[in-house]
């Protein structure tokens, strides 16, 4: 006819009416072109011409449909393009053939929003059903994006690595400096090695003495990190050299708060534990090294020969790394283990056994909350695909109970197209208006997260909400809102395939039945999965807080720590008296009962934690390196019966374990267990390498003292009399409540050293939290999730049951009518029901197996499977699948059979 | 029409305008005179002018010509499918309108000797 098929095809870009006025003129216009074309010029030309109006054709038509989107009314301003002969109004015309889609959507979008608002509990519940599910995946996906994916803030910093010593018996611990500086040495895959060691300076420089968050590094450390500092330099390689070591670098918020911004800093000496350090530079704003710490000072670590530090046992020390351009993860750890072996060959003493382990740093610092933030993230991502269930069933159960709604529409013209667009339009407007908000949801989740200690979860401080979380967010709402308009205009066709007035009477179709059936059973089904995997987590938290911590008194306990620098208390003389007078004064107090001092407390990573090699006379020398090793504590003589920690034998510190006197040791259980296995270890001599040989006086209970999670270690205690350290945690048993005790504490060290800070002050109930802090958040977030889950399945169970069983009440007439007793019909229904809760038990319970076997890899002591939990998430849905059946069935059988057969008028 | 309607005349609605003030025109006769006497330099493209014959009915500023037999009697190509335009009055007006400023604008180009091949009075 007029020209090529595909140059027709494109004129249906053409909004409708344009087409309608101009087709047969472009058409024609079009043929004489080519025709023209072919004249002038041969194919060529005519293969030119054709594309240049094809795309102008499309151009033209992409502009008509922008256009008619700005003037969607001006239906009265349309102009007449009619023939001379009969002048109809094109636009007119067009709209009688339906209308052009961009309008419509404009106008499905309206009628919607009409419909939404007759049915406004429809619309809440849905709306709040998925803005609670999209909020919570947003909000987690914000954690996970924050905590998991995000890169470290520094160049390259995939390249970054952390290193570890590991040894086949003891486990895994840090680097020592010799190892360190061989590894620089030796290893080609690193581009730099630095050990480093948190440190807690005290800063007298201020308006009263303050403990500083600080890093000792080794020169060259902060470097491999791609770091610059904002004003003045880093470390220089001499600066490790003792005697050269008092330079400083600064954080920005440091300089600015304690410093007062002083431009003039580089040069400026500040008091750090009492001796004088040189300002060399500040760092910019934000940098923070190591990452999750908020250091404010760093100082080189200093290379001294006579310090424990220069021990190769003494595996102390923090190790960051850089890959070496073209070094690989793996090859660098072949070569490490390679230098491990040629140390182990040279210092067979110190190094025998152990060998390096390397990992990429970003992994090892989020590692620990990997597992718990991805299963949190499964988790509502399995909220999020109820949510959508349950809406869907709202969206396809409501779809039945319009049919006859919908036939009158069609009786009254409207085209089963129409009809199905303004469904589906439906469902895009209540995903938005859950995208919407779950934005609100996610704001406020993330406003709640901040409250949360920030040094407990990593990079907590990095969540926000951005704008790529709030496409996210608004995403993840368009797409399901697509997703529910899809199913329900798909239903909606369906139905409208069968639909007529008469059926408006009937139950659902059994398309949309079979549709419905199936939902239920997936709604059943994940939220048993998400059930289970709660109980799992929470029955994990509740084993994990049930542990016992190794001590009785679990209140009125008050810890603070207390640093002396080595600057003003060099002799153990002064370090002793300062603690004496410290314990006199407080026991002095009114309103303490005891106060007592320990090396490190319980369940507290932080405090000097000593770990030696244990000999015991007389028994054959252990091989080199091999030998067996116990954590060293010291304390005060009243500090077991302070903290509750029961006495098993022998006895506890006393004032005649003084310095001079003969050196007595307490040991715990386990190191009772494995050092004396059968024997009475009282009255034995354990040596160790400080302080020599020690006598054996008591066995004291196991201390968790790394964390509840953590099997005790064996324990060594001395005499803090016989061995004085200036780092100490004071230990204080109040009358009252503890936390109020404090300031009175600070005047105490004051009245005895106005310079001294006290720093890390809590109570022994914040101690004991923070132990559990973790894990309780996660078995407390996957809680929620789970019961939003439990709750959204009940309900929409409920909803979809209980309706379809309402509308068979015709067909149950009908059966009674012929004689069905009201116990058939009952036995009938619930059979139904209970099938299909049955399906989605069985179905989930299966998943439940296979998501136990996961979290079992990292939850506190799971049972691979707990029949309990699924039984009891089981007789719940049971029961709601009952009552669903019943109540509506009980109701339907009161009925008197001919009215439910009598159509409704 | 309005005044500032006048200054949304875009160049190929002027040109059809300015073919269509010597008589009525179907589609393609437009596009041949324009390129004719532009001497190329304007070449229309269908999409494009029904685009703008599309905006210049709306504006009122061409109609349909009713059935003038003796303007197409030739019979070459055309046949009753064929609708042709004629301008209005108001078009008349805006063409004559855009003609005039144009011919200011020339005339401040050329006290300014911007034209090759004249010299600023």
């Amino acid at each position: 006819m007029n020209g090529p098929r595909w140059l027709r095809a494109l004129l249906l870009l053409y909004p409708q009416p344009l087409r309608a006025c101009y087709r047969d003129e472009l058409l024609a216009t079009l043929r004489e072109r080519r025709l023209r074309a072919r004249r002038e010029g041969g194919r060529r030309r005519v293969a030119l011409t054709a594309a240049g109006d094809a795309l102008d054709l499309a151009l033209c038509a992409l502009r008509a449909r922008i256009e008619a989107l700005g003037r969607p009314r001006r239906r009265s301003a349309a102009p007449s393009c009619a023939g001379a002969a009969a002048p109809v109004p094109c636009l007119e015309a067009a709209s009688r053939r339906g209308g052009e889609p961009v309008r419509s959507l404009t106008v499905d979008l309206r009628v919607a929003l009409r419909g939404l608002r007759r049915r406004p509990s429809y619309s809440v519940v849905a709306v709040l059903t998925l803005g609670m599910a999209i909020g919570l995946n947003g909000l987690i996906f914000g954690l996970v994006d924050a905590v998991l994916l995000e890169p470290l803030p520094y160049p390259a910093a995939e390249r970054l690595v952390f290193l570890s010593s590991v040894h086949e018996r003891e486990g895994a611990a840090g680097l020592s400096a010799p190892d360190i500086r061989d590894l620089r040495e030796q290893a080609a895959t690193l581009d730099g090695v630095a050990g480093f060691a948190y440190w807690g300076y005290t800063f007298t420089g201020g308006d009263r003495p303050r403990d500083l968050q600080s890093i000792q590094v080794m020169p060259g450390g902060i470097d491999l990190l791609g770091a610059e500092p904002a004003v003045g330099r880093l470390f220089a390689p001499e600066e490790e050299t003792p005697g050269r070591h008092r330079v400083a670098l600064l954080s920005h918020g440091f300089w600015s708060r304690e410093l007062g911004a002083d431009p003039a800093v580089l040069g400026r000496t500040i008091e750090l534990d009492a001796e004088p350090y040189t300002v060399v530079g500040v760092m910019p704003p934000g940098f923070a090294f190591p990452p999750d710490h908020a250091t404010e000072v760093w100082t080189p670590l200093p290379d001294d020969p006579s310090s424990p530090r220069s021990v190769r046992q003494n595996r102390g020390l923090s190790t960051v790394g850089r890959l070496a351009p073209g070094a690989g993860l793996e090859a660098a750890g072949d070569e490490a283990r390679a230098i491990a072996g040629r140390l182990a060959e040279r210092h067979p003493d110190t190094n025998k056994g152990w060998s390096f382990e390397i990992g990429g740093a970003h992994d090892a610092l989020v590692a620990p909350a990997r597992p718990a933030l991805l299963s949190l993230w499964a988790a509502v991502a399995l909220l999020l695909a109820i949510a959508a269930v349950n809406v869907s069933n709202l969206a396809v159960a409501r779809l039945a109970t319009r049919d006859r709604e919908m036939a009158v529409r069609r009786s009254l013209g409207a085209r089963r197209g129409q009809l199905v667009r303004g469904v589906a339009a439906e469902g895009l407007l209540v995903g938005l208006g859950g995208g919407a908000v779950g934005l609100a949801i996610h704001h406020l989740g993330l406003g709640w997260l901040r409250t949360l200690p920030a040094d407990l979860v990593p990079r907590l401080d990095q969540v926000r909400l951005d704008a790529e979380g709030i496409a996210f967010t608004l995403g993840l709402g368009l797409a399901l809102g697509l997703l529910l308009g899809l199913a329900s205009g798909l239903a909606a066709a369906r139905r409208g395939r069968a639909a007529s007035l008469r059926e408006g009477t009937g139950g659902p179709g059994r398309g949309a039945r079979r549709a419905l059936d199936a939902l239920i059973v997936a709604e059943v089904a994940l939220a048993l999965v998400l059930l289970v995997g709660a109980g799992l987590t929470l029955g994990s938290f509740a084993r994990l807080a049930s542990v016992d911590p190794g001590f009785s008194e679990r209140e009125r306990i008050l810890f603070a720590n207390v640093f002396l620098p080595e600057a003003r208390y060099g002799e153990p003389v002064r370090i002793e008296a300062f603690y004496r007078d410290l314990l006199e004064r407080l026991n002095a107090t009114p309103g303490v009962e005891r106060a007592e001092a320990v090396l490190a407390v319980p369940l507290d990573y932080v405090g000097i934690d000593f770990d030696l090699p244990v000999e015991v006379p007389g028994r054959p020398a252990p091989e080199p390196g091999a030998a067996p090793q116990a954590d060293y504590r010291v304390a005060t003589p009243g500090y077991f019966e302070t903290l509750g920690v029961p006495l098993l034998s022998g006895r506890t510190f006393e004032e005649r374990d003084r310095a001079g006197a003969p050196r007595v040791m307490v040991v715990n259980e386990t190191f009772a267990e494995r050092f004396f296995p059968g024997e009475d270890p009282l009255g034995e001599t354990v040596s160790i390498p400080i302080g020599g040989p020690h006598e054996v006086v008591g066995v004291v209970g196991d201390l968790r003292h790394r964390g509840l999670t953590t099997a005790p270690r064996p324990e060594t205690f001395v005499p803090f009399a016989q061995r004085p350290f200036g780092g100490m945690v004071v230990v204080v048993r109040t009358a009252g409540d503890p936390a109020t005790f404090v300031p009175e504490l600070q005047q105490a060290v004051a009245a005895i050293d106005p310079e001294q800070p006290i720093y890390q002050v809590q109570t022994v109930e914040e101690l004991l939290a923070g132990a559990v802090f973790v894990p309780k958040l996660s078995g407390l977030l996957f809680g929620v999730i789970a019961g939003s889950a439990f709750f959204l399945a009940v309900v929409g169970i409920y909803g979809v049951m209980a309706y379809a069983v309402a509308r068979r009440t015709g067909e149950l007439g009908l059966r009674m009518a012929l004689g069905a007793t009201g116990r058939d019909t009952l036995r009938l229904l619930l059979r139904r029901g209970l099938g299909l809760v049955g399906a989605g038990i069985l179905i989930g319970s299966l998943a439940s197996v296979a998501l136990t076997r996961v979290l079992a890899g990292f939850l506190f002591e799971v049972e691979p499977f707990e029949p309990a939990v699924l039984a009891g998430a089981a007789a719940l849905f049971a029961a709601v699948a009952a009552l669903a059946n019943l109540v509506p069935a009980r109701r339907a059988l009161r009925v008197d059979p001919v009215t439910a057969l009598t159509p409704e008028r | 029409m309005a005044r500032d309607a006048l200054l949304t005349l875009t160049p190929t609605a002027f040109e059809i305008l300015l073919t269509l003030v010597e008589g009525e025109r179907h589609g393609y006769g437009i596009l041949v005179e324009v390129e004719e006497r532009t001497g190329g330099r304007v070449r229309l493209r269908p999409g494009s002018l029904y685009r703008a014959l599309h905006r210049l009915l709306e504006q009122g500023w061409v109609e349909e010509a009713e059935a003038a037999a003796g303007a197409r009697s030739a019979g070459n190509g055309d046949d009753e499918r064929r609708r042709y335009y004629r301008i209005t009055e108001g078009g008349l007006a805006a063409v004559r309108s855009e003609a005039e400023r144009m011919a200011r604008s020339v005339r401040a180009a050329r006290a300014k000797a911007l034209i090759p091949g004249e010299e600023a009075p």
